[in-house]
């Protein structure tokens, strides 16, 4: 019953050759400060490394994609059904998950890889660490077709997000509206569509669908429209590529030095 | 989204401070079950980073005090007392609160022009563009704070920057301090033979063995640098910038210094140090978001009501709004400790200015993170200014935030004055090459490093310390470990949390399993695996 999780430990995806072998050609330990770690400087070195082999550009995108709403709202579900194509409904809060990694084969040059963000479940009151919305692009804000109080959170969510994320040109991130659990008895605004479609002008959703994780009803499609619109930003997205002095520590890779250092 | 609690736990941590971070992020890790919550509606404390606008409403502590109830069986402690809390001793604008209208006035206009001119509603207007810290931090590229972000793996959650250039004051200006190997060599303020005496120096530092340092068991640093045979410029550079000792710091602590000084060099970037991007307060809600990953439960803004013993002292459980909570342990931050239990003897305080200022304290074609290690003078302590761009994402373009802290001795304006006064213009409106201080905010916070861990009072209870003196994290780690071990005594400290991709989610047909592997096999060829990447992070 439910999902089991381990850990998988020789496939790992990550694009790691090409910056080592940028790094180890560096002809000192003072080079090894600019790392490609972040993921919009190592998809940008990804790309030059690439059309210096080949001649063509595939374009690689690494996006990250907040999912928010009230607790039950099937949040994990629809993450499951979209990256892992399963559903259950005795699925225990996840653990040890930060998000799941979608790839799309967008079209004939373009990959996409989606961070898709789980709330952790547990930061469940609304209080998420800066942590979770650092330099998201995008955005699912869910609720439950059945309880109408979930509902009712949704201008709260999408408020908080607004306030804590936005574009580098200060725009807000795109988001689209997930009713979910459509395949149940619906209430409230959720009836009428023009009021749905007025709802979401309003509150400055790019779209709404009605979902059922469960019955694997219009999650594919709602991803798609929140990856165009993602991909509309794509310019100012990597236009905020950072310099060699900002960098990450994940998989620090060390230049190995021995002498003294002074 | 109001909902209850659960109301059984392993461990409640109450405040998202450093120390009680760590813990929480320990615990979870291993598979306890963690409530963590705070009183205050957001997260890291007294070690928490502000926007412009909400840094002016930091509430110095205003709590109510209720009184201990005794009920059967049981002892409710109110929660909180006011030893701990921060003093706020000004909270200043130097600009205008507007630009009135000016007249358009042909010659006026050029000067205008020339000066940017900032306001309070024009800084207000970005606040959220700051990230103001009330415990700045730096870390040492190769210290015990990044060695723990990368083994447990939360580095995933932050980003850094490296300090550009660390500054001494010396002889009535501003100098660069030549820290490694190649500005040592193309430092034009150090003479050739003074370059070999500081490189055979710095040399025996790392590799001199114990007879190096042989007699000097009772004596300074200084008296070590100075027997040496060193030029007063090279002791003040080793002395005050690379060791960040006094004159009377004991020799071998200087040696200790320099050591970590020097150990750390080379990693990333020009200088020993890291900043944490958008400030010191991310770094506490990255271990608070790895603990919720695996389970840690958030909550806050709670009223937290009171903390539950049985006769025996024991805790048993918090009352949080109206709820009861049990739990084993009780991990919270010191000023969270009922006021009748505290016992605070030591009365060391941390003197803290932090200033909006319009240009940096040394200008350069680019923009610069700088360290400053003033250096103590005339009976007053030394020094740390820490000077912040943009670039760290803590303030907007075309302005600089310092900090300024040292030892408390008198109240935080007077023990910083005599450094202040050298890097900024005296008088608003005055202006020199010297930056301009646009808004200032002075306060200081007791250094509660050296308080007990455990409350002898009450058991199962431990308390976290507030911001040190420290550069860097290493005290608030060994803190936070020295915790967990007493709660969890065989357990793995943090031990590496698995990347998103090295975990398969398996659902209820295996079918899944081979979907995920099939999938991963469409991915480009190039990949490095990243889990023996890690393991080889420590070979040197």
């Amino acid at each position: 019953m439910g999902a089991a999780i381990f850990v998988k430990a020789s496939v790992v995806t990550r694009y790691c050759d090409s910056r080592q072998k940028h790094r180890q050609s560096a002809a000192s330990w003072r080079d090894s400060e600019t790392s490609f770690e972040q993921q919009k400087g190592h998809d940008r070195f990804f790309e030059m490394s690439n059309l210096n082999q080949s001649g063509v550009k595939p374009k690689d995108h690494l996006y990250k994609i907040l999912v928010i709403g009230d607790l039950g709202t099937g949040k994990t579900s629809i993450i499951k059904r979209y990256v892992h194509q399963f559903f259950s409904q005795h699925y225990r809060a996840t653990i040890g998950v930060d998000f799941a990694l979608k790839v799309l084969n967008w079209d004939a040059n373009t990959l996409i890889r989606l961070q898709l963000w789980d709330i952790a479940g547990q930061e469940r009151y609304g209080n998420m660490t800066r942590v979770y919305y650092k330099e998201a692009v995008g955005a699912f804000i869910v609720f439950d077709v059945t309880r109408v109080n979930t509902f009712e959170s949704v201008s709260n969510w999408k408020a908080d997000l607004d306030s804590k994320v936005q574009l580098p040109d200060g725009s807000p991130i795109p988001c689209v509206l997930l009713a979910n659990k459509c395949d149940q008895q619906k209430e409230g605004l959720i009836n009428s569509k023009s009021k749905m479609e007025e709802y979401c002008k309003e509150k400055g959703f790019s779209s709404w669908y009605e979902t059922s994780a469960k019955e694997n009803i219009n999650i594919d499609e709602a991803a798609r429209t929140l990856v165009s619109q993602i991909l509309l930003n794509d310019k100012l997205i990597n236009d905020s590529n950072k310099d060699g002095d900002q960098f990450s520590l994940a998989h620090t890779n060390d230049v190995k030095k021995k002498s003294c250092n002074c | 989204m109001e909902y209850d609690l659960p109301s059984d736990f392993d461990i409640i941590v109450v405040g998202t401070g450093m120390v009680e971070s760590i813990v929480s992020a320990a615990a979870s890790r291993i598979g306890k079950r963690v409530l963590h919550i705070d009183s205050n509606s957001y997260y890291g404390g007294l070690w928490a980073s502000f926007n412009l606008d909400s840094i002016s409403k930091i509430p110095e502590g205003n709590r109510s005090q209720p009184v201990v109830e005794n009920k059967e069986n049981e002892i409710v402690y109110p929660v909180g007392n006011d030893v701990f809390d921060l003093r706020i001793h000004s909270q200043k604008w130097h600009i205008p609160e507007s630009n009135p209208e000016k007249d358009v006035d042909e010659s006026d206009s050029a000067v205008a022009q020339e000066e940017h001119e900032w306001t309070q509603e024009k800084l207000l207007k970005i606040s959220r563009k700051f990230n103001i810290d009330l415990a700045p931090k730096l870390h040492f590229a190769k210290g015990d704070f990044v060695e723990l972000l990368i083994s447990s793996n939360i580095a995933r959650y932050s980003e850094f920057r490296s300090v550009s250039r660390i500054l001494t004051w010396l002889n009535g200006s501003l100098e660069i301090v030549p820290c490694s190997r190649s500005d040592v060599f193309s430092s034009n303020r150090v003479s050739v033979i003074e370059k070999r005496m500081l490189m055979k120096l710095l040399t025996s530092c790392v590799d001199g063995d114990e007879n190096e340092f042989k007699g000097y068991e009772g004596k300074t640093f200084q008296s070590y640098l100075k027997d040496r045979k060193l030029t007063e410029n090279l002791i003040h550079y080793v002395l005050y910038a690379i060791a960040m000792c006094t004159d009377d710091t004991l020799c071998l602590e200087g040696v200790e210094k320099t050591k970590r000084f020097l150990g750390s060099l080379g990693r990333f970037g020009k200088t020993p140090f890291l900043y944490s991007m958008y400030g010191s307060g991310e770094i506490t809600q990255a271990f608070c978001r790895l603990s919720a990953v695996f389970g840690g439960i958030y909550a806050l803004n709670q009223s937290l009501n009171g903390f539950i013993y049985d006769n025996d002292n024991t805790f048993k459980g918090i009352i949080c709004g109206k709820q009861r909570i049990n739990a084993t342990h009780l991990v919270m931050s010191l000023e969270k400790l009922p006021k009748e239990i505290v016992d605070f003897s030591t009365t060391e305080y941390i003197s803290r200015a932090i200033f909006i200022t319009d240009k940096s304290i040394l200008e350069d074609e680019r923009e610069h993170l700088t360290l400053l290690l003033f250096p103590p003078v005339d009976r007053k302590a030394a020094c740390v200014v820490l000077e912040l761009g943009s670039l760290t994402g803590t303030c907007p373009k075309g302005l600089h935030i310092v900090h300024v802290f040292t030892k408390q001795t008198v109240n935080p304006e007077d023990d910083l004055k005599h450094c202040v006064e050298k890097l900024f213009c005296k008088r608003e409106g005055e202006s020199n090459s010297s930056p301009s201080i646009l808004w200032s905010f002075y306060f200081s916070a007791p250094n509660t490093f050296s308080q007990k861990l455990e409350c002898e009072k009450l058991l199962n209870t431990y308390v976290c310390p507030g911001p040190d003196l420290d550069l860097d994290y290493d005290p608030a780690i060994e803190r936070a470990k020295e915790i967990f071990e007493r709660i969890y005594s065989n357990a793995e400290f943090l031990p590496r949390a698995p990347d998103p991709e090295e975990i398969i989610i398996e659902g209820e047909d295996n079918n899944n399993i081979i979907n995920e592997t099939e999938e991963r096999a469409e991915v480009p060829a190039d990949q490095g695996d990243v889990s023996s990447e890690l393991a080889h992070e420590d070979d040197t």
